[in-house]
Formats: structure tokens, C-alpha cells, sequence
């Protein structure tokens, strides 16, 4: 999955029962936005993306603010670093 | 707390759903805890003990405790009792075989004779904003945590709908004698279960009256006292004995004291100011502030465990048209 089509799964994800897509892409509080059953499911769109667990010590609010952010912690993963 | 005002107002709401609802008395299914424990004191200050009918309810991963606790209970308030045990039913649902299947995803070697099994919640409810995640812990017979992990996507909700089966069995009883005997069945949901939904919708949540539903747990405590529960209900743990490796509802479930929970769903409720709350509990504002976001999102996401049935409307449809 490159990073495009990575952006566009964790759209979906966080976009289903409604949620506008525009303040989501533009938004820095997606953690609060989510509930747990999203994050779980982003958690597991990423490791399936990474082909690895995600470690318990990037399960932050940081991490999960915007997509830009989640990201970027896709990126970092990928490249082997925690 | 003026709890003489408050008994006085809990006992004659009793008094009045009984006669709007037309039964003759209250059911109330016994655990042992402070929740069901207190109601029952209420339901016989209301009623007196020959219109109060106890239930319990025990199968084989109950804590022993929680019968000896209601079968004291009974015998104090001089009330009726029946006890249904409750493992044989839950094995024709294969409610064990249905959660262990999942148990053994992550730990192969589970066997229920010698582990138990918990889920325990991670959230930090006033530093940060991210929802909760779930984690299996399996434990040996002397408590050792043997296993700690993430519980993935799709099993959280497997888990969940195995275990929901226990507290369905227990209103699936509730019911036949409410039935039985004319009577209501009185819930036991407090108000903090009842804003987080931290009850199974047809199962604890599955009531005809309400008594506790508007007192706050660390509220109970104090009615507990005056109303001389017995003092090993009020010391004891608070645990949903779901799971036999369940820990705590305060330290598994909300990760705060009650005090402090407490605080932050009257800020959630309108009637206390954060810095009130900042003062009573000694956070900041903006931990407060952080604690009633993550509220409000519990109470969202659990909408429909407290949502009757949505209908189109109560009238016939042809007045829709």
C-alpha cells in the first residue's frame, strides 16, 4: 500500500457513519474525534499497511492528531525506526 | 448528602412506579456489591420485606464471596430469595466456549481451570484525548499476569458479545420471577454506569424501576452507610464478576478514583464549574476540561445501550404521510 492509498484507507476508516471528510483532512484533534472501535480499526489498517505491530509507546494522542501525523508515524515505521 | 431526603424520595418513587406499572412488589437480583445491596435496602424501606423478592445468580466464575454476601443480605432484610444457578445455562449458549475461543488467539494454553482471564482498559482520562484501547490479560491461580496484549479489532467485539451473555442469563431470570410472582424488576444501574453505559443493554440495564440511577457511586457509599449496609459490601472491591480475572470497575474501567470521576461527570452534567471541580479534585482545568471531553465521548458512543427502540414515532405511521 503506498502512501496515497494508505491516506485514502484511514479516510475511510475515520470518515464512515457520516463524518465529513473535508473537516477531518483539514482537523489536529482527531484523536478526540474517534472512539475506540476507529482507533483499533486505524491501528490495524497501519500494522496491516506496516506488515508489523505498531508499539504500545506510539499509541498516543500525538501520533493520532491528524492524518498528516499518522502518516508520518507510517513513514517512520516503515523505515524501521519506533 | 442529606440522605434522609434522599431515601425519602427513592422509596416513594417505589411506591409510585409499583402503582403506575400495576405489580405487586420488586425483584432485585443480588451480586453482593454495593449497587444491588443498597437497592434492596431501599426496595424494603419502601415496600417492607414481603414485597421485595431476591435473586441470585451464581455460576462457576462468580467469586464465592458474592453469595456468601446475598445470602447474608437476605437474611438480614428478611426477604424472600430464590438462587439460580446459572453455569449450566451459560454453557448451553457456550458462553465460556465462545469467550475462551477468543482467549486462545492470543494464549494458546488457556484453560479456564487454570487461568483466569480480564480485559483492562488503557486510558489516560486526564492527559489525553485518545479513546481507550482494550487488553486481554490472562492471569495464573495466584494472580500473576501471565499475558497483557492489545486486543485486536476483530475480536474486541467477540469478547464483548460472549461475556454480555452472563448478564442476559441474569435478566432472563430476573424476569421469569417478576413474572411469577406480579412483581417489577428493580435495576440496579448507578449514575455513573448509566452516563458511561457501562451496563449491557437487556441485560443489567434490563429494568422496570430505577432507584440508584440518579446517585453517583461515590454517593452510594456514603447512602450505603446510613442505611447500615453491611461493611464488608461497602469495603469490598467494585467488580462486574464477568470475568474472573476481572479487576476493579474503578481501576479497569475509568482509571480514576471515584471521587474524582465523580467530580467530572457533574462538570459533564452542568451542575458543577471546572474550577470547582479543579479545587475538589486537585487536577488542573485543563485536566478537568480533558476528563469531561473524554466523558462526553464515552456517553456518545454508548447512546444506544441507553436509546429505547427508535421507532418512526409512537403514532400509527398513517399520521406521518
Amino acid at each position: 500500500m503506498n502512501e496515497s492509498e494508505l491516506r485514502e484507507r484511514i479516510l475511510e476508516v475515520v470518515c464512515q457513519n457520516g463524518v465529513d471528510r473535508d473537516s477531518v483532512i483539514s482537523g489536529q484533534k482527531l484523536a478526540a474525534e474517534i472512539d475506540s472501535l476507529k482507533l483499533l480499526e486505524l491501528i490495524e489498517v497501519l500494522e496491516d499497511s506496516l506488515h508489523r505491530r505498531i508499539p504500545e509507546a506510539e499509541l498516543t494522542e500525538e501520533n493520532f492528531s491528524s492524518v498528516p501525523v499518522i502518516l508520518q508515524m507510517a513513514n517512520r515505521l516503515a523505515q524501521g525506526a519506533n | 448528602m442529606d440522605t434522609t431526603n434522599v431515601r425519602a424520595i427513592i422509596t416513594e418513587h417505589f411506591r409510585n412506579a409499583l402503582k403506575t406499572l400495576h405489580r405487586d412488589g420488586l425483584v432485585v437480583g443480588l451480586s453482593g456489591g454495593i449497587d444491588s445491596t443498597l437497592s434492596a435496602h431501599l426496595a424494603v424501606e419502601a415496600l417492607g420485606p414481603k414485597r421485595v423478592f431476591g435473586v441470585i445468580m451464581p455460576e462457576r466464575e462468580n467469586s464465592p464471596e458474592s453469595r456468601e454476601l446475598a445470602l447474608d443480605l437476605v437474611e438480614k432484610l428478611q426477604i424472600d430469595h430464590a438462587e439460580v444457578e446459572l453455569t449450566k445455562p451459560l454453557e448451553a449458549l457456550d458462553a465460556y466456549g465462545k469467550r475462551d475461543a477468543v482467549v486462545r488467539r492470543y494464549f494458546e494454553s488457556y484453560s479456564p481451570g487454570r487461568h483466569r482471564v480480564g480485559i483492562a482498559l488503557r486510558q489516560d482520562m486526564t492527559g489525553s484525548s485518545l479513546p481507550p484501547l482494550h487488553y486481554l490479560v490472562v492471569q495464573d491461580e495466584r494472580g500473576e499476569t501471565l499475558l497483557e496484549e492489545r486486543i485486536r479489532l476483530r475480536d474486541y467485539p467477540e469478547l464483548v458479545a460472549a461475556t454480555n451473555f452472563k448478564q442476559r442469563s441474569r435478566a432472563v431470570q430476573l424476569y421469569y420471577f417478576a413474572d411469577f410472582h406480579n412483581y417489577a424488576v428493580l435495576g440496579t444501574t448507578n449514575r455513573d454506569e448509566l452516563l458511561l453505559g457501562f451496563f449491557v443493554k437487556l441485560g443489567d440495564g434490563a429494568a422496570d424501576v430505577e432507584g440508584i440511577e440518579g446517585l453517583y457511586k461515590s454517593e452510594l457509599y456514603v447512602l450505603a452507610k446510613a442505611m447500615g449496609v453491611d461493611q464488608r459490601v461497602i469495603d469490598r472491591t467494585p467488580t462486574t464478576d464477568t470475568l474472573p480475572g476481572q479487576k476493579s470497575q474503578q481501576g479497569y474501567f475509568y482509571g480514576l478514583d471515584f471521587a474524582t470521576l465523580d467530580t467530572g461527570l457533574q462538570v459533564f452534567e452542568g451542575i458543577l464549574p471546572v474550577d470547582a471541580a479543579a479545587q475538589r479534585t486537585g487536577l488542573t482545568a485543563q485536566q478537568v476540561t480533558q476528563l469531561v471531553d473524554n466523558v462526553k465521548r464515552r456517553h456518545e458512543t454508548t447512546t444506544i445501550l441507553r436509546a429505547s427502540p427508535l421507532g418512526i414515532g409512537r403514532d400509527p405511521l398513517k399520521k406521518y404521510l
